[in-house]
C-alpha cells in the first residue's frame, strides 16, 4: 500500500470512529431526553452529566439546566442555563429558560450583562479581525493590478474603516462580558465568609441561584462580590459553579 | 521580713478569705408588715448577701396561698467600711383565705454551700369577702369530648361592681389547643332577683389527648379601688379632698374558678374509613377544576370547598392515590368562618394536578372522612367526578412529563408564554471543549497585527527596489529630467514664437543628452561629433543628417531674422526626434 493511500485509509478510518462516537452520544442524549420526560430527574442528570464529560453543547446544559430546574435545583439551573447562553447566545428559548429561573429565585436579583447580545465574545472579536484582512487584501490587489486599482482601494478604504468600528465594538462587548457574574450558587447551604477557611465567621447566606463576581482565587476558595448585598467574601469552589466567558 | 510581719500578713489574709466565705448569707423576709387582709397580696424577699448572681429558687407548694414570682432587684451596702451585696428576689404571695399561710424553712445550695432560711408566718385578716364583689366560673358545653372536636368554653365574671382595671382572664388547659376568641363585658343579668354584671369570654379549644383532662382553673386579675378606712370620719372625709390626699385605696384582687374535668376519647376504630386523616365534625366538599379539555402534561386547578361545622384548623383533604394518573403539587388552602369561634365556615383548598395519561376522563378526589361526635358515626363528604378530555402531549420533547410552568409553584400557570420553560432540545449539537476566549490568546493578536504589518512591509520594500541604485545613477536622472524640461520649454516658446528661446531650450536638451550618451559633464558639443562619436555608435544616416541639420539650424538663428512659424515647428519635431534617437544608442559601445 502506497503513502498516500495508507493516509487516505487512516482519514477514512478516524473519521468513522468520530462518526459513532457521535452516535453514541446521541443516544446518550435521547436516553436521557426520554428519562427527564418521564419525570427521573436525578437519573437524568446524572446521563446528562456523563456526556459532558466529552464536551459541552447549548443543548446538553440547557437540557440539564431543564432537569435540575424540575427537580427543583434551581441554582444549578441558573449555572447550566448560564453555559448554555454562552455557547447559544441567539437561542431564544435558552435565554427564556434562564430568564424564567433567575425570576424563581427572586423577583429582585438583576443581572447586568449581554442578555440583549446576540454575539459570543469569540465572535464579535472575529468581525474586527475579518476586516482588517478584507482591507489589506484589497490594498495589495489594487496595487498589483492598476486597472481595477481605484474600485480595490475604495474596498479597502470601507473595509479599514469597517474594522476601527467592529474593534470598538468587540472591546465594549468584551468590557460587558467580563463585568459579567463569574459564579453562580449552586448549594442551598452556601455562606460568604469573612476569610478563607471553613471555620472562619459568616458574612452572609447566599440565595442558590445567586450569581457573583470573582475578585480573587485562592485555593479552594474564591473572593467573591455579591451585588444583591452589596458585600465581599470567600466561598468555597464546590458550593459555586464557574461560568467561562467565551 | 521578720516572722511577726508574716504572721500579721497571714492572719489578715486568713481572715479577709474567711470574711467572704463566712459572709454569705440567706435570708427570707417579709417585705413589710407580716400581716394582710384576705384578698390582698404580701411581697416575700429572698436576700443571697456576698453569694454573686443566684437564679431565683422556686417555691415549693404552699397551702392557701397563690405564689407569683416578682423580679429581682441587687443591693449594695457599705457599714463601717464593710462592703456587702445582696441579690433580692421577689415573690407575691396572694393568700386565698384568712388564716395563716406559712412559708417554710427554705434551703438553697450557693457555690456547693447549703444555706437556710428560716420559717416565715403571715397572718391574713377577714379583710373582705372577694366572692361578696363576684365570682368566677368556667362554662363547659359537655364533659365528654372526642381527640380533634373543637367545643366552645366561656369564663364568666359575674360581679356586683366593677373594677378599676383588669387584664384578660386565664385559663390552664393541658391536652388542650386555643382556637379564636370572643368577649363580651358588662351587660346586666337578674340573678336570683338581683342585677349583676355579667361578663363573658367565650373560646374554642380542641382536645388532643385523649384521657381525663383537667381544664382550668380559670384566673382573673382586677384591679378595685376603695374609699380608705384611715380617713373616714376625718375633716377630709370627702372624694374631692380624696382624690388629692390618697382618700381612695388601690387594692388587687385575683378570682379564680374551679377547674373542670373533661373525660376525652379518641374517635372508634371500629368502622372508621381508611381514608379517615382525622378530621372531627361534620363537613359537606365541593370540588371544581379548570381547564378540564387539556394535553398531558398540562395543568389543572382544581379548587375543594369544604363547608360544615367542626375542627377546621387541622383539616386536610386525603392525598390523591399513586396510580391515580395525575401528579399532585403541594397547594394552598384558606378558611372562611361564618361564626366568631370558626366552628363554622368554608375552608378552600387549591391544588395544581397533572394528568399523566391521555386515557384520564374524569377527575375523582378520594372522599373526605370524618367523625362526627353528635351523632356518633363516621361520614364521607365526596364531591362529585368532574369530566375530563386529556388529550396527547402536543410537546413531543417531554411526552408525558409534567408542564414545568405548574412545577414552579402552586398557583396555576400564567398565561405569558415568557413565564414558561421550553421544551426539551433533541438534538446534542456540537460538542465543543471550554477554551479561553481568542481575546486572551497571542495569535488573534497576531492575526490582526499581521495585515497592517505586511502592507507596512511592502510597501518598504517596493520603495527600496525603486530607489536610484548609487550617486551617478541620481546624476543621471536629473540630467535626463532637464532634457525633458528643455525640450518642453522649447516646445513652449515655440508657440508663443521666441525663436531665440527655442533654439536655445533645443540645443541645450541635445547638447545634455549627447553629454549622457557620451558620459560626459556637460560640454559643446559641435557637429564634428556625429562622425567622429555617433556614426560609430551607430547613428543612422537620417537621424544624422537631422541632427545635423538642427546643429546648421542653431548657428543661422544666431544671425538671421525671425524664423516663420512653420520652420519652428520643424525645428521643434527634428529636436525631439533627435533626442530619441540619440537615446536608442545608450549603452552601445
Amino acid at each position: 500500500m502506497s503513502g498516500l493511500k495508507r493516509f487516505i485509509f487512516g482519514c477514512l478510518m478516524a473519521f468513522s470512529v468520530f462518526q459513532i462516537s457521535a452516535s453514541d452520544l446521541q443516544s446518550d442524549f435521547d436516553q436521557a431526553n426520554r428519562s427527564l420526560a418521564q419525570g427521573k430527574f436525578a437519573e437524568a442528570i446524572r446521563q446528562y452529566q456523563g456526556i459532558l464529560k466529552s464536551g459541552s453543547s447549548a443543548s446538553l446544559h440547557n437540557n440539564l439546566g431543564l432537569a435540575f430546574f424540575q427537580s427543583g435545583q434551581i441554582g444549578p439551573a441558573v449555572a447550566q442555563f448560564r453555559l448554555a447562553e454562552r455557547l447559544s447566545p441567539r437561542d431564544g428559548e435558552v435565554k427564556a429558560n434562564l430568564r424564567l429561573a433567575r425570576a424563581k429565585i427572586s423577583k429582585s436579583i438583576t443581572v447586568d450583562g449581554m442578555e440583549g447580545q446576540t454575539l459570543s465574545l469569540n465572535e464579535w472579536a472575529l468581525l474586527p479581525l475579518g476586516a482588517i484582512w478584507i482591507a489589506t487584501g484589497s490594498w495589495l490587489l489594487s496595487v498589483m493590478n492598476p486597472r481595477t486599482g481605484s474600485i480595490l482601494r475604495g474596498y479597502a478604504w470601507g473595509a479599514g474603516v469597517l474594522f476601527v468600528i467592529l474593534g470598538g465594538l468587540a472591546a465594549r462587548a468584551a468590557v460587558v462580558r467580563y463585568q459579567e457574574p463569574d459564579l453562580v450558587v449552586v448549594r442551598p447551604d452556601a455562606a460568604l465568609r469573612q476569610s478563607p477557611f471553613p471555620e472562619a465567621k459568616s458574612i452572609l447566606n447566599l440565595a442558590e441561584g445567586a450569581e457573583l463576581h470573582i475578585e480573587n482565587v485562592r485555593g479552594e476558595w474564591f473572593l467573591v462580590h455579591d451585588p444583591a448585598s452589596d458585600r465581599s467574601g470567600w466561598v468555597r469552589q464546590d458550593v459555586v459553579e464557574r461560568i467561562p466567558v467565551r | 521580713m521578720d516572722r511577726r510581719r508574716v504572721a500579721l500578713w497571714t492572719v489578715l489574709v486568713s481572715w479577709l478569705l474567711g470574711f467572704s466565705i463566712l459572709g454569705q448569707s440567706f435570708t427570707a423576709q417579709w417585705e413589710a408588715a407580716e400581716t394582710v387582709a384576705a384578698g390582698e397580696s404580701a411581697m416575700l424577699q429572698l436576700v443571697f448577701t456576698d453569694c454573686g448572681q443566684v437564679s431565683p429558687p422556686t417555691l415549693p407548694p404552699i397551702d392557701n396561698a397563690i405564689t407569683q414570682y416578682a423580679g429581682q432587684s441587687q443591693e449594695l451596702r457599705i457599714v463601717n467600711g464593710v462592703r456587702s451585696s445582696s441579690v433580692i428576689h421577689r415573690y407575691s404571695i396572694t393568700p386565698k383565705g384568712a388564716g395563716t399561710v406559712t412559708i417554710p424553712s427554705l434551703t438553697v445550695t450557693v457555690e456547693g454551700q447549703k444555706l437556710t432560711s428560716r420559717p416565715l408566718r403571715l397572718q391574713v385578716g377577714k379583710g373582705f369577702d372577694s366572692s361578696e364583689i363576684g365570682t368566677l366560673s368556667l362554662e363547659v358545653p359537655k364533659s365528654d369530648v372526642y381527640v380533634g372536636e373543637t367545643i366552645p368554653v366561656s369564663i364568666r365574671f359575674q360581679f356586683r361592681h366593677n373594677p378599676a382595671r383588669q387584664e384578660p382572664p386565664s385559663l390552664k388547659m393541658d391536652g388542650f389547643l386555643r382556637g379564636r376568641q370572643t368577649s363580651q363585658e358588662g351587660h346586666s343579668e337578674n340573678i336570683n332577683g338581683e342585677a349583676m354584671g355579667v361578663a363573658r369570654w367565650t373560646m374554642a379549644i380542641t382536645a388532643v389527648k385523649a384521657g381525663d383532662l383537667e381544664l382550668g382553673p380559670a384566673e382573673f386579675q382586677t384591679i378595685y379601688v376603695f374609699q380608705s378606712r384611715r380617713r373616714r370620719g376625718g375633716p377630709f372625709d370627702d372624694p374631692f379632698f380624696g382624690q388629692f390626699l390618697g382618700g381612695n385605696e388601690q387594692r388587687q384582687i385575683n378570682f379564680q374558678s374551679e377547674p373542670v374535668r373533661l373525660h376525652v376519647i379518641p374517635p372508634p376504630t371500629a368502622g372508621r374509613p381508611p381514608q379517615f386523616n382525622g378530621a372531627v365534625g361534620r363537613f359537606r366538599m365541593e370540588i371544581t377544576a379548570s381547564p378540564t379539555n387539556v394535553s398531558v402534561g398540562d395543568p389543572i386547578t382544581v379548587k375543594v370547598k369544604v363547608t360544615g361545622r367542626g375542627s377546621f384548623d387541622g383539616l386536610s383533604l386525603p392525598e390523591l392515590p399513586a396510580d391515580s394518573g395525575f401528579q399532585a403539587y403541594p397547594g394552598t388552602n384558606s378558611f372562611e368562618p361564618s361564626d366568631a369561634l370558626g366552628l363554622e365556615g368554608v375552608k378552600s383548598f387549591e391544588q395544581v394536578l397533572v394528568p399523566e395519561r391521555a386515557t384520564l376522563r374524569e377527575l375523582t378526589l378520594p372522599p373526605l372522612a370524618y367523625w362526627d361526635p353528635t351523632a356518633k358515626r363516621y361520614g364521607l363528604a365526596e364531591g362529585r367526578s368532574l369530566p375530563l378530555n386529556v388529550r396527547p402531549s402536543l410537546n413531543a420533547a417531554i411526552p408525558g412529563g409534567p408542564s414545568p410552568a405548574a412545577l414552579s409553584g402552586t398557583n396555576p400557570p400564567p398565561q405569558n408564554p415568557n413565564s414558561e420553560l421550553r421544551p426539551l432540545k433533541p438534538d446534542l449539537g456540537k460538542l465543543v471543549q471550554w477554551t479561553a476566549p481568542v481575546v486572551t490568546q497571542g495569535w488573534y493578536y497576531g492575526a490582526v497585527a499581521f495585515p497592517p504589518l505586511a502592507v507596512v512591509a511592502f510597501s518598504t520594500f517596493r520603495w527600496w527596489q525603486r530607489r536610484p541604485k548609487d550617486c551617478s545613477e541620481d546624476l543621471l536622472s536629473r540630467r535626463r529630467s532637464e532634457v525633458r524640461a528643455n525640450l518642453e520649454a522649447m516646445k513652449r516658446s515655440a508657440e508663443s514664437r521666441q525663436a531665440e528661446d527655442c533654439y536655445q531650450a533645443a540645443n541645450r536638451a541635445l547638447q545634455e543628452q549627447l553629454g549622457i550618451l557620451l558620459g560626459q559633464l556637460g560640454g559643446a558639443y559641435t557637429e564634428e561629433i556625429i562622425e567622429t562619436a555617433l556614426v560609430p555608435r551607430g547613428l543612422k544616416a537620417e537621424a544624422a543628417d537631422s541632427l545635423r541639420d538642427l546643429f546648421h539650424a542653431s548657428a543661422r538663428a544666431r544671425f538671421a531674422g525671425d524664423p516663420s512659424v512653420v520652420e519652428l515647428d520643424r525645428i521643434c519635431q527634428e529636436a525631439e526626434q533627435a533626442v530619441r534617437e540619440l537615446q536608442k544608442l545608450e549603452g552601445r559601445p
